[in-house]
């Protein structure tokens, strides 16, 4: 359960204790090789899972067929207009705030994780812009195909997964195969009116979620119902997958701005590279490759911690350099070379995902 | 031609009352790109622990800074991120050095890097940054250690100002650099904007035997004085206190030089 705090410790006793940078990099990549890279790979692992689990099985399920297609952008969507209109034209406004990326515009900040021309035929094609929406590089694709057609078995197993790799506790709430997929249906026409958050939380949100869309519809007239009826539908990113974040992060500033990270659990890497949990490949070459920090989440005090990669790479936080690790909380400023990120926490001293709904 | 120094420094390292020198100074001048820096370390730890420290903490720096005023074609941000590289630099050589000879060592860090007008410094422990402008002395940096909050409960109301003075816990560091975590570090990213008639000192904390007012009001008589006549005053007076308990002691004076 605390299994990647001794990785952070110990990479940030390493960095200290590494007196040369040149060498350092390497002897520290070698050395916590077999640790880091674990949690990663089965995030990867895990998302893939969810990816498919989560958006088709249930809905399969429950043989609302329509609902599995609102998980695919809005291409295809045209024709559920009429049958749907009121999930139909939440769904933009949801993908409006989250960020405007309309089809084929491929110069969209976003579409640097989003695969358009893929997202317009295929259906593989399409969960793999969803896998990769979610900020983690996932790049055996195709793995979820099988999940998709094979729908009821995932629906029990795809939440297991979650439960022994990631984190041991939340595992008891998505179990519950009925009400989760009760949350599914609720939830997936009905949280993006309510909250522009990109990963929806499933598990926890049905009932703010319902209230606060209701909210929404009080106020018909606002410019939210505007740009409801002439706003042009734009693709879906974010599937409801159960991502379990712990906490969020945008670029605000320099290369990628306006890009969004879920942070879960885990050890997460930041660097260049598309192995890291945390990717910033938008153009700022002073960021490393990899490691060029890290955040790490630590459920006994429910705060995200960010800590120097070790190397010879500064990371500053509020504009002080961090030379050791270092909580944050929301509204936090991050900046790796010319690249600023803000910090938003999820959970906190309300909300743990091992807390009993 | 030889260029005129940008800034005038004076530099002094003194043993006190103490049986071993844990405190280490250093300062440079590059004319080329009108940049100086001074660094004060204040090692701890005793014999071969404590001045090694220090110098540990001073070789880190002069290697990170000096690399930096070396390039020809220096980029700013490269230059200021070498104050907390060097930082980090010197908590790795301090790790290693634990861990090698079995030592427990530890050391403050004050690196003041001076751009033209601009004053840019980091600064992990206790040892002073003091910014003399208009006739007032003030400390310009943070001071991790207990004293800050002792002085609040004087504040308070909680502590009388004589209990507060010689309270226990008034010398113990928040933050140094020991080769493990550092809780906090000063290193503001907007710069100091010196003026002509400033004088900046930097010191350990043996520097602190004198008052605030005390170095107040002696460079209030000296302010016209050279770098170095200013620190020997301040030495003087440290002497004339007298005090048996006398730490080591790192001055630096810097003002900027006269056009």
């Amino acid at each position: 359960m605390f299994k990647y705090k001794s990785p952070l410790s110990r990479l940030l006793e390493g960095a200290g204790k590494t007196k040369d940078e040149d060498k350092a990099e390497p002897e520290i990549a070698e050395a916590e090789q077999p640790e880091r890279p674990a949690p990663i790979a089965d995030f990867n692992a895990l998302r893939q899972a969810l990816g498919g689990g989560d958006t088709t099985a249930e809905t399969y399920e429950e043989d609302a067929y329509e609902e599995t297609d609102d998980l695919i952008p809005e291409d295809r969507m045209p024709e559920f207009d009429e049958a749907e209109e009121v999930e139909e034209t939440i769904e933009e406004v949801q993908d409006d705030i989250v960020a405007d990326e309309a089809e084929g515009d491929d110069d969209q900040i976003v579409t640097l994780h989003l695969n358009q021309d893929a997202a317009e035929d295929e259906d593989e094609n399409l969960f793999a812009a969803v896998a990769k929406a979610t900020a983690d590089p996932v790049e055996e694709t195709p793995a979820e195909e099988p999940v998709i057609t094979e729908a009821p078995a995932p629906a029990a197993e795809a939440p297991a997964p979650v439960a022994e790799e990631v984190t041991p506790e939340p595992a008891p709430e998505p179990t519950p195969e009925p009400e989760v997929a009760a949350e599914v249906e609720a939830a997936a026409p009905q949280e993006p009116a309510a909250t522009p958050e990109p990963a929806p939380a499933p598990v926890e949100d049905r009932r703010s979620r319902v209230k606060t869309t209701f909210l929404g519809f009080e106020r018909a007239d606002t410019h939210v119902q505007e740009m409801m009826e002439t706003a042009a539908p734009v693709a879906k990113t974010e599937a409801a997958q159960q991502t379990y974040p712990v906490g969020w992060l945008v670029v605000t500033g320099g290369p990628g701005r306006g890009a969004s990270i879920t942070v879960t659990e885990g050890l997460m890497q930041i660097g260049r590279n598309d192995d890291q949990a945390i990717q910033l490949d938008f153009g700022d070459t002073g960021i490393s490759r990899s490691n060029h920090a890290v955040i790490a989440y630590d459920p006994e005090d429910r705060k995200c911690y960010l800590g120097h990669g070790g190397k010879a790479n500064l990371v500053r936080l509020n504009g002080k350099p961090v030379l050791s690790t270092i909580a944050l909380s929301t509204g936090d400023a991050i900046r790796i070379s010319e690249t600023t990120i803000r910090f938003t926490a999820f959970c906190d001293d309300g909300f743990d995902w091992r807390d009993a709904d | 031609m030889l260029a005129t120094p940008a800034y005038d420094i004076g530099l002094i390292l003194n043993q006190g009352q103490r049986d071993t020198q844990e405190d280490a100074i250093a300062a440079r001048v590059s004319d080329s790109v009108s940049a100086a820096y001074v660094v004060v370390a204040d090692g701890m730890g005793g014999h071969d622990a404590g001045e090694v420290a220090s110098d540990l903490v001073i070789a880190a720096w002069r290697d990170a800074l000096d690399a930096q005023l070396d390039e020809p074609d220096l980029p700013e941000s490269a230059l200021l991120d070498a104050l907390p590289l060097a930082a980090m630099q010197a908590n790795a050589a301090v790790a290693s050095h634990s861990d090698e000879h079995g030592v427990k060592l530890g050391s403050t860090l004050l690196g003041m890097l001076m751009l033209g007008r601009r004053v840019f410094w980091i600064s992990i422990g206790d040892s002073p940054l003091y910014l003399f402008r208009d006739g007032t002395l003030t400390q310009i940096n943070e001071d991790h250690s207990m004293a800050p909050m002792i002085d609040a409960q004087v504040a308070d109301g909680t502590l009388s100002a004589d209990e507060a003075l010689v309270h226990p816990d008034r010398n113990q560091l928040t933050s140094v650099i020991m080769g493990a975590a550092i809780p906090k570090v000063d290193c503001p990213e907007q710069p100091l904007a010196l003026r002509p008639a400033d004088i900046l000192i930097l010191g350990s904390d043996g520097l602190q035997y004198l008052s605030n007012a005390e170095i107040e009001t002696l460079l209030r008589t000296h302010v016209q004085a050279p770098a170095r006549d200013i620190a020997d005053a301040l030495l003087l007076a440290l002497q004339a206190k007298d005090d048996p308990d006398q730490d080591n002691i790192s001055i630096a004076v810097v003002k900027p030089a006269k056009p």
